[in-house]
């Protein structure tokens, strides 16, 4: 029984690992040379990519991945884990590959990597505030 | 059995998943205005700087 159990979680979490981190790293590495094609033809627009909104793409898809949605969709069991799990692996694998390519072509300083980290942290804590508030602690309920 | 979703929740979920990415998005673009003139500094920094250091 318990082996089975290891086994079981092995399975459901290794399988999406590597289907979810090739796929995330290849399509981030589609992106980013997609990105550097756009900085060349255009040096000006380089400044303003700090807008572009991925990390409320990303955070927001994460969300996604903890709503009844796959599990509505797919029913309860081995699939949903799969899907859940490597949906999850592969959108944390897309920014990590493609924040990697960057730092190697377009090198920053330690203030604004950490600015960026901060950043990130600003957007993933309201999406945190949501699974925790709502569906764990129920302290984000309207009174 | 898990119950197929209504309509109805269909609308709530989204509805959620839509405020929370408005709020999201806020709070991305407001600290992004002061990452872009620390990165704008930055980069003029580096370019100013003598290429022996």
């Amino acid at each position: 029984m318990t082996f089975q159990y290891i086994a079981q979680h092995l399975l459901l979490s290794l399988v999406p690992w590597l289907v979810g981190s090739t796929l995330g790293c290849v399509i981030g590495y589609g992106i980013v040379l997609l990105i550097r094609t756009i900085f060349i033809g255009f040096p000006r627009h380089r400044g303003r990519m700090v807008f572009t909104p991925w990390r409320t793409i990303i955070m927001i898809s994460l969300l996604l991945v903890y709503s009844p949605l796959i599990v509505v969709w797919v029913g309860l069991g081995s699939t949903a884990t799969l899907q859940m799990v490597g949906f999850f692996v592969f959108l944390l694998a897309l920014p990590i590959a493609a924040g990697i390519l960057f730092e190697k072509w377009y090198p920053t300083s330690v203030v604004v990597r950490m600015a960026a980290v901060a950043r990130i942290l600003s957007t993933s804590s309201i999406v945190i505030t949501v699974t925790a508030g709502i569906y764990s602690t129920g302290g984000l309920a309207p009174s | 059995m898990i119950e197929q979703m209504s309509l109805l929740e269909y609308k709530s979920v989204f509805s959620t998943l839509l405020i929370v990415a408005a709020i999201t998005l806020m709070v991305d673009m407001l600290f992004g205005i002061p990452y872009f003139f620390l990165v704008r500094s930055k980069e003029e920094e580096s370019l100013t700087r003598p290429m022996y250091q």
